[in-house]
């Protein structure tokens, strides 16, 4: 086991943690699936989200979001909770999940566009070109997304992300479906979402391949969020022991 | 105090059924069959009343999110579809030897026709769907659309058949009927709503101990 | 809110027309349902006058729910819906935004059907056709209203295509009568003005049932 001494000051966290989770729990029906979870998200910072399967990470994730509503609990967005005001936190959010929530009929171009002025995105033209060009899509921009392969598909969430340019990312499973490429491209936006303010919560199996840029790691177990602690404090062997521990 | 219902229950039931045959006098146009109006307008009463305690509970859950909401909401639309069932079979019969057909497309028959129609797409909702949050929420929707729609349907089934007219149906019954038929038609229609009452304590109960279980089974591993 | 359900609504139109796939069957689905009808009645024109109204309107509740269920059919292909869940825009600008995308895509049915329906069933009909597209307009509202609740209610469930119009057209009762009385105060030369009580209600409806799915789309769309 991990020393406890190593976690975080977990009041000192939700003081200035640009979002809060807390006692958050949710059954669907007959079924307990997470049961009074605190978490805070930093600027700046990434949390890795390690837990089981079934261990309901991405129904948190989904809480977060918004699509699910929790059976107990709030969430706090800057000190405000979310419930009063839903659009505010959705506004600052970018979403990665298994789908990629694009219209096949439309071009990638056309679906940049739609989602962007959903977020109500002033320039939106310029964003989407800059966002093609960066995410090396720019000759694909009047395909339509029905002829993407999956690879390219990731790319242009990645695309959709610059131009909703959120404050807080989600990510669930990002990795899969990515080449070596893809991956380092990926983790290179990252850093730089991060460095310029943002909060990102990641979900993945791919310890490696994100240790680089965890500050945070958090467990879920048992329903619960038993501990969260800093990812300077061991190495990444020590954490893939633990998550092999875990998930055994 | 269900069991004292129950209790209170077999002898009315059968008080009731003697009076029908044997103290009330039969209505002098109709002769006997008229007698099945002391099934059919309770059944129609506590049909319509069971919707509207679950058009209740449904915005209750919807608005509350307790699980009780929704326990009593499925209860009550499942005996109030019974209810209404036998409210159409009883009102056919009766409309064949007054009307000579046994459907005449009379306009309250029709209406609870149309809302047993509904409630059975309630019915197969639930079923369709597992036990959870999600079932509670949808078939919440379900209860409170169907149950707002009631009005229209019924004004639009009125005219429909009516060419225009108000139903003077109701008024003009209130004079035909005689006094111990009205009397008689009060006490089946309190027979019938103290065998709703047990039957929906029942029910709850049951859809408590099913819910515990399915619980139970759940969360094993 | 306009605006976002401006967005939802042209980006239904242009996926709708994009490929044509969509229109050409559902457009095809109705004339092959005019067509059967006219096969199965007698040809006598005199019946037909009875029966046109109910005709026309049978079929417009069956091609009206076919473009339903193809409506968030469209949202859940790439889990589209998700994205526009997550995105700041309020449930209630969703559901306007996929009812106007409904109303349109079956006033476009509607208003090449009317020509049909006059030529196969009542040769009058045409003279009428301003007429009977207002008359549709009004009742596709209210058909979309609560169509698009009920098919965003499926979209999840096992055997959606049954339940959709197990839970829909006992619904419509009021909405169906009404039509087919205007409409036959409309072939018959008579105009709205004859079934006035008949268009209150529909308009009632209309009102109605825009409120109630507006406020319970919200908790349609939790997951």
């Amino acid at each position: 086991m991990l020393a406890t001494s190593l976690e975080k000051n977990h009041q000192a966290d939700l003081a200035n943690s640009i979002l809060q989770i807390e006692a958050v729990s949710k059954s669907f029906g007959y079924r307990q699936i997470l049961n009074s979870v605190h978490l805070a998200l930093q600027e700046n910072e990434m949390t890795l989200l390690l837990g089981k399967n079934g261990s309901g990470k991405t129904t948190l994730m989904k809480i977060i979001a918004g699509l699910v509503r929790p059976s107990g609990g709030t969430i706090f967005f800057r000190g405000g909770d979310i419930t009063e005001h839903p659009e505010s936190l959705r506004s600052a959010i970018g979403v990665i999940s298994h789908q990629t929530g694009f219209y096949g009929e439309l071009t990638a171009g056309e679906n940049l566009v739609f989602f962007g002025r959903l977020g109500k995105k002033k320039n939106l033209n310029e964003k989407v070109r800059q966002a093609a060009e960066k995410t090396g899509l720019s000759q694909f921009v009047d395909l339509p997304v029905k002829t993407f392969s999956s690879g390219m598909g990731k790319r242009l969430n990645i695309a959709r992300l610059m131009v909703l340019e959120p404050a807080i990312l989600l990510l669930d499973e990002p990795y899969t479906g990515l080449d070596y490429d893809s991956t380092r491209f990926f983790n290179e936006y990252l850093e730089s979402f991060k460095a310029t303010g943002g909060s990102i919560l990641m979900i993945t199996h791919q310890i490696e391949t994100c240790f680089d840029l965890c500050d945070t790691i958090a467990i879920l177990e048992n329903k619960e969020l038993k501990r969260s602690f800093s990812s300077t404090a061991f190495s990444m062997e020590a954490l893939i022991r633990e998550y092999h521990n875990l998930t055994r | 105090m269900r069991r004292i219902l129950g209790i209170l229950l077999i002898p009315a039931i059968a008080g009731c059924g003697w009076m029908i045959f044997f103290w009330v006098p039969a209505e002098a146009s109709m002769g006997i069959v008229q007698k099945i109006m002391y099934i059919h307008v309770p059944s129609v009463m506590v049909a319509y009343f069971s919707f509207f305690i679950a058009f209740i509970s449904s915005v209750g859950y919807l608005w509350k999110r307790k699980e009780g909401f929704d326990i009593v909401a499925c209860s009550t639309v499942e005996i109030g579809v019974i209810f209404c069932g036998i409210a159409i079979v009883t009102g056919s019969i009766w409309a064949r030897p007054t009307w000579n057909t046994y459907w005449s497309w009379d306009p309250r028959l029709t209406t609870a026709l149309i809302l047993f129609l509904i409630f059975v797409g309630y019915i197969l909702l639930r079923r369709f769907t597992t036990y959870g949050e999600q079932q509670a929420r949808l078939s919440a929707v379900i209860a409170i659309v169907g149950c707002l729609d009631i009005p229209l349907i019924h004004m639009s089934v009125v005219w429909w058949r009516t060419l225009h007219q108000p139903s003077t149906i109701l008024s003009t019954q209130k004079n035909v009927i005689d006094r111990p038929l009205a009397i008689m038609l009060w006490i089946s229609v309190f027979t019938m709503a103290l065998l709703f009452a047990y039957l929906l304590s029942m029910r709850i109960e049951l859809e408590q101990k099913t819910r515990a279980y399915l619980k139970q089974i759940a969360n094993i591993y | 809110m306009v605006s976002d359900i401006w967005t939802i609504l042209a980006k239904d139109i242009k996926l709708d027309f994009r490929s044509m796939e969509n229109f050409f069957s559902m457009l095809f689905f109705s004339i092959i349902i005019l067509l059967i009808f006219a096969f199965a009645l007698p040809a006598d024109t005199h019946d037909h006058k009875t029966l046109a109204p109910g005709i026309f309107w049978v079929t417009f509740l069956l091609s009206g729910m076919l473009s339903l269920n193809k409506s968030f059919q469209m949202e859940k292909e790439n889990g589209s819906m998700e994205a526009l869940l997550v995105s700041p825009t309020s449930r209630g600008a969703i559901f306007l935004g996929k009812m106007a995308g409904n109303t349109v895509f079956i006033m476009i049915i509607q208003a090449m059907l009317i020509p049909l329906f006059s030529l196969l069933f009542i040769n009058t009909a045409i003279s009428h056709f301003g007429e009977l597209l207002l008359l549709s307009l009004i009742s596709t509202i209210g058909f979309t209203a609560i169509g698009t609740l009920l098919s965003g209610l499926t979209t999840d469930l096992r055997f959606k295509d049954i339940l959709l119009p197990i839970l829909l057209f006992p619904l419509l009762v009021p909405l169906l009568l009404a039509s087919v009385k205007i409409t036959q105060g409309i072939l018959w030369s008579q105009g709205f003005q004859s079934e006035l009580d008949w268009v209150k209600l529909l308009i009632g409806f209309d009102l109605m049932f825009l409120i109630i799915s507006y406020l319970t789309f919200d908790f349609v769309m939790e997951i």
